[in-house]
Order: C-alpha cells, then sequence, then structure tokens
C-alpha cells in the first residue's frame, strides 16, 4: 500500500540542497529537522532560506544555503565563532562543525560566462575568497577553482558580477555530521 | 397648479446620482494613479541627477598655489612623504604631512562636510587601512573646523560593512576621535556626470560622496586585477554594487579614471605603515613602510606610492613599472591628475 507521502514525495523529487553548516547525513536531515525556520531568521548574511516545493516535497520548508542571497561566514565572519543557524536548530539537524572540518559544497565556474576567463578585468571572485588556495591565478590571470580547498561558503558566487553569473554552489565534496 | 410646481422642481434637481459617482471614482483613480506612480518605483531605480557645474568645480578648485590642482601650469604638483617608525604616533605623521602641504586650513574651506573614505572592504586587518591612521585623519581635519567628518564605507559585494568595521576598529577608534561611521550602501545613490569620461558619460554614487568634500585614505596594495590599489582603486567604495559591477563588465582601468574625474578626492593621505606586497588585494606580504604619502593630487600621490611599492619589492625598474599602471595612465590623460614626473615634487620628510 503506497502512502500519500510517498506518492508526493515520487511526484515532487527532490534536489540536491546545499545545506548549512554542520547538517546531518540527508536522509536523517530530512526526519530531524522540524522546519521550524529558526537558522533561516538567525542568519546573518541572509543566505539560508527555506526550500520550496520546487526543492522537493520531502524538501519543502528545509533549510538551504542560497548563495545568490549571500555567503555562509562560518569560515570568515559573524559566524567565526561558531554558527548561528546550529545554536539556534531545536533539533540537532544542524551540529557543530570546526573550521577545518568544514565543507558545505563547491564553487564551480563556467568559464564562458566569466569576464576574466573572456579577456575582461574581473577578479573578483579571487579578492573576496577567504580560504588561500581555494582560487588561483593562470598566468593571464584567469580564475581557477580547487573544489578541494573550497569550503563552500558561495561568497564568491555572491560577488561575481557576471551577468549572467559565471559561479554556482553545488554540494559536491559536501561533509556531514553524523546525526547523534 | 401641481404639475408645474413639480415640473419646476426637476428642472432644478442635483445632478445625476450616477454621474457623480462615476465623476468621484474617476477623481480618486486619478489621483491614486498620481500617488501610486511615486511610491512604486524603488528609490535607487531613479537616481537624482546632478549636473557638472556643482561636483566637479568643487572638486577641480584651487586651494594654495603649489598645493597641486589640476590647472597648475608652473608650479609643481606636491607629495609629501612622511617617514616615521613602529613607535611614532600616527597623529605626528598625518600633521606633518598636511602641515608640508599648506595645512589642513587652506585645504578644506570652513564648515565643509567631509566624508573619510578609508580602506574598510574586507575582514582581513592587513588588507584594511590602519584605524589609527583614520582616526589620525579626523583629528588633523577638525583644524578645518568642518560641518561634520563621516566615515564611510561601501565594501566589496558580500562583505558586511558593520562587520568590516567593527573588527578592522574602525568604529571605535573613528568615534573616538569624533566622526560618524556610516554603511554607505544605506545611503541613497545619485547620478553625476563624467566630464570628458571615456568609458562612462555618467556614474552612480552615494549621496554622501557626491555631496562631501572626500579625503581618500587607502592602504598601499598590490591588486590582482589592476596592478596596485591606492587612492584612485579606493574610490570605488563611493559606488553601489550595481555600479561596481558596470566597473567589472567593461574597462575597469578607464572607468576608475572616469569615476575620478566625476568625483576627484579633494585630499588623499596613502596608509603605508604597512603596505601589502607581492599579491593583493588580500592575502600578500605586509611590509613595514612606516610611511605615510599626502597630496591633493591622487595621480600624483599614487604614481610616487606605487613606484615605493614597487620598490620595496625590488622590482627591476619600479619607476617604469608605477608609470605603465594602466589606472594611473588613463586618469593622467584624462586630467584627474599629473603622473609626468618632472611635473611632481617630492618632499620626504622624516619623524622620529
Amino acid at each position: 500500500m503506497i502512502s500519500l507521502y510517498k506518492i508526493l514525495s515520487l511526484q515532487f523529487e527532490g534536489k540536491r540542497l546545499v545545506r548549512p553548516p554542520g547538517s546531518i547525513v540527508e536522509e536523517a536531515f530530512i526526519e530531524v529537522c522540524i522546519k521550524c525556520g529558526a537558522c533561516a531568521q538567525k542568519c546573518p548574511t541572509g543566505t539560508i532560506v527555506l526550500a520550496t516545493l520546487s526543492d522537493g516535497f520531502k524538501e519543502l520548508g528545509t533549510p538551504r544555503i542560497d548563495a545568490l542571497r549571500g555567503a555562509c561566514e562560518r569560515i570568515q565572519g559573524r559566524c567565526e565563532e561558531d554558527a548561528l543557524c546550529e545554536r539556534v536548530c531545536p533539533t540537532g539537524a544542524i551540529q557543530r562543525v570546526d573550521q577545518d572540518s568544514l565543507k558545505t559544497g563547491s564553487a564551480i565556474i563556467t568559464t564562458v560566462r566569466c569576464i576574466a576567463w573572456s579577456g575582461g578585468s574581473c577578479l573578483v571572485c579571487y579578492e573576496v575568497c577567504p580560504v588561500r588556495g581555494a582560487i588561483s591565478l593562470t598566468d593571464e590571470a584567469h580564475p581557477v577553482f580547487h573544489s578541494d580547498l573550497c569550503v563552500g561558503c558561495g561568497r564568491c558566487v555572491y560577488a561575481c558580477p557576471g551577468q549572467p553569473k559565471a559561479l554556482t554552489l553545488v554540494p559536491d565534496g559536501e561533509k556531514r555530521s553524523i546525526p547523534r | 397648479m401641481e404639475n408645474s410646481k413639480r415640473k419646476h422642481e426637476s428642472s432644478k434637481t442635483p445632478i445625476n446620482r450616477r454621474i457623480f459617482l462615476g465623476l468621484l471614482a474617476g477623481v480618486a483613480a486619478a489621483i491614486a494613479g498620481i500617488i501610486s506612480l511615486d511610491s512604486i518605483l524603488p528609490k535607487n531605480a531613479r537616481p537624482e541627477k546632478s549636473t557638472l557645474a556643482t561636483v566637479a568645480t568643487r572638486n577641480f578648485t584651487n586651494t594654495a598655489p603649489g598645493s597641486g590642482a589640476v590647472s597648475s601650469q608652473q608650479d609643481r604638483v606636491r607629495v609629501v612623504v612622511v617617514k616615521g617608525s613602529a613607535t611614532v604616533d600616527p597623529q605626528v605623521l598625518i600633521d606633518k604631512a598636511l602641515e608640508a602641504l599648506g595645512g589642513v586650513e587652506r585645504l578644506l574651506p570652513t564648515g565643509a562636510s567631509i566624508l573619510v573614505k578609508p580602506n574598510v572592504g574586507f575582514y582581513e586587518k592587513d588588507a584594511t587601512t590602519d584605524p589609527r591612521i583614520t582616526a589620525a585623519v579626523i583629528g588633523a581635519l577638525k583644524q578645518a573646523r568642518p560641518s561634520k567628518i563621516v566615515v564611510g564605507e561601501s565594501a566589496l559585494r558580500g562583505i558586511d560593512v558593520d562587520q568590516a568595521l567593527q573588527v578592522s576598529g574602525t568604529r571605535n577608534l573613528a568615534e573616538a576621535a569624533g566622526a560618524e561611521v556610516m554603511d554607505l550602501r544605506k545611503d541613497a545613490v545619485a547620478s553625476i556626470e563624467v566630464p570628458n569620461g571615456l568609458a562612462l558619460k555618467s556614474v552612480n554614487v552615494f549621496r554622501m560622496a557626491r555631496d562631501s568634500f572626500i579625503v581618500s585614505v587607502p592602504r598601499l596594495k598590490r591588486h590582482a586585477e589592476t596592478t596596485v590599489t591606492i587612492s584612485l582603486k579606493n574610490m570605488m567604495g563611493t559606488l553601489p554594487d550595481s555600479e561596481k559591477a558596470r566597473f567589472h563588465q567593461g574597462n575597469l582601468s578607464q572607468c576608475i579614471a572616469d569615476l575620478n574625474m566625476a568625483l576627484r578626492p579633494r585630499l588623499v593621505i596613502i596608509d603605508a605603515t604597512k603596505a601589502m606586497t607581492g599579491r593583493g588585494p588580500t592575502g600578500g606580504i605586509m611590509v613595514d613602510l612606516n610611511e605615510v604619502f599626502a597630496s591633493t593630487d591622487p595621480v600624483a600621490a599614487d604614481i610616487v606610492a606605487a613606484q615605493e611599492l614597487f620598490l620595496a619589492e625590488g622590482v627591476a625598474d619600479a619607476r617604469v613599472a608605477a608609470s605603465n599602471v594602466s589606472h594611473i595612465q588613463n586618469a593622467a590623460q584624462l586630467g584627474v591628475g599629473v603622473s609626468d614626473p618632472s611635473k611632481i615634487e617630492v618632499l620626504r620628510l622624516s619623524v622620529s
């Protein structure tokens, strides 16, 4: 007997979302998160938003990082001491993560959209990146992205002046916490 | 008798009820339409326009002879370099520099509204102007008896200005020195014309920048895109994010030159107490130069300071390298200031 939940989950297929830093593994996250939205409210940069139906039925109302709205400051900025989202999460869906174990995802570049790669004068991504070496420059001053060092803060994505942006933030390489 | 009376009364009846209600609705709709037009359009989408006259004449007026305005023909433009040490009070450096330019009262009119624009664009302390220098500049400017001094910054997109002002120590020291401290992003935006602009006809800037005498207080640094970032590049902090993006989408060096033509700083004081070498605007190697540069000509100041930076790095021909910096060249060609060494007088002083 297939439940309504199952049917709706199949109808609105879940997308892979970039989760707040320290989020537990996805299957547990979906169950543990009560969709209260406190993390989104508390986030100082406004990067955490709540997923909509287009993000998936099971995912609806859960928090995700949207780099088009802001960057995660766990690595540098107002959440350096501890992540405000983790502090306020009532269920433990988001747990404490150290800066050295931090990785919400990776920034990836579409070079055909990049002003620098097209010969123009822009290296804003390189300027704002808080992790030394995550973005390097070729001899022609074109930015190259190193996902092994990238923590997925999204600051480069937010700052990119390309129209459309040359950068996106994806959950690739993300590190999740073990649910307690 | 009755009939004629009734007829007479009906010719005096007031306007038809339907017509009256229709007129009322029409007038109400017209008023609502006019009001909504004004409130629907967001403020920033309709920046105020300023004419060339108001902004440019203020910025290009000669102050004292030899103090370095654009139109100076016989007199050379002066760039003062004051060298101190780690133990010298920054106020002493700043005071000495401004004295050598003729004194603050000569550089700024009384009652001026001043915008002090340090570099507070990053969360990294090394990448920003030393807050003690900013505070010392405020202290010195008070002698010109300004109507107000505002320290303002807009920072790179994605950097929170209040956070940057906090971690750099700028907010505390600047407020203690008696200035207001402002996140320029909260200000309204105005459009100003660029006289003889090559990349831009007009530029959107924060209103505080348009309406104030600007004192540009950058930190001397290398820059991955523009080779160096000094007082000319520092002026990008007067732009809203959308305008910064436009600069990067076009010819950045020319846009920087054009911006400085429209919004020329009245005075520049370069924080070279520490300078960033090797790479920038973040992550470079800091060297202690213990110097400040000051001038009323941002082009001259930048080219002299750039040369100093390259010397510190051990670049082969520092003078040629400095003159090759694109945005400095563009600014000189446009007439923002002077880059020809024979027209620049470098006055070196030291304080112990």
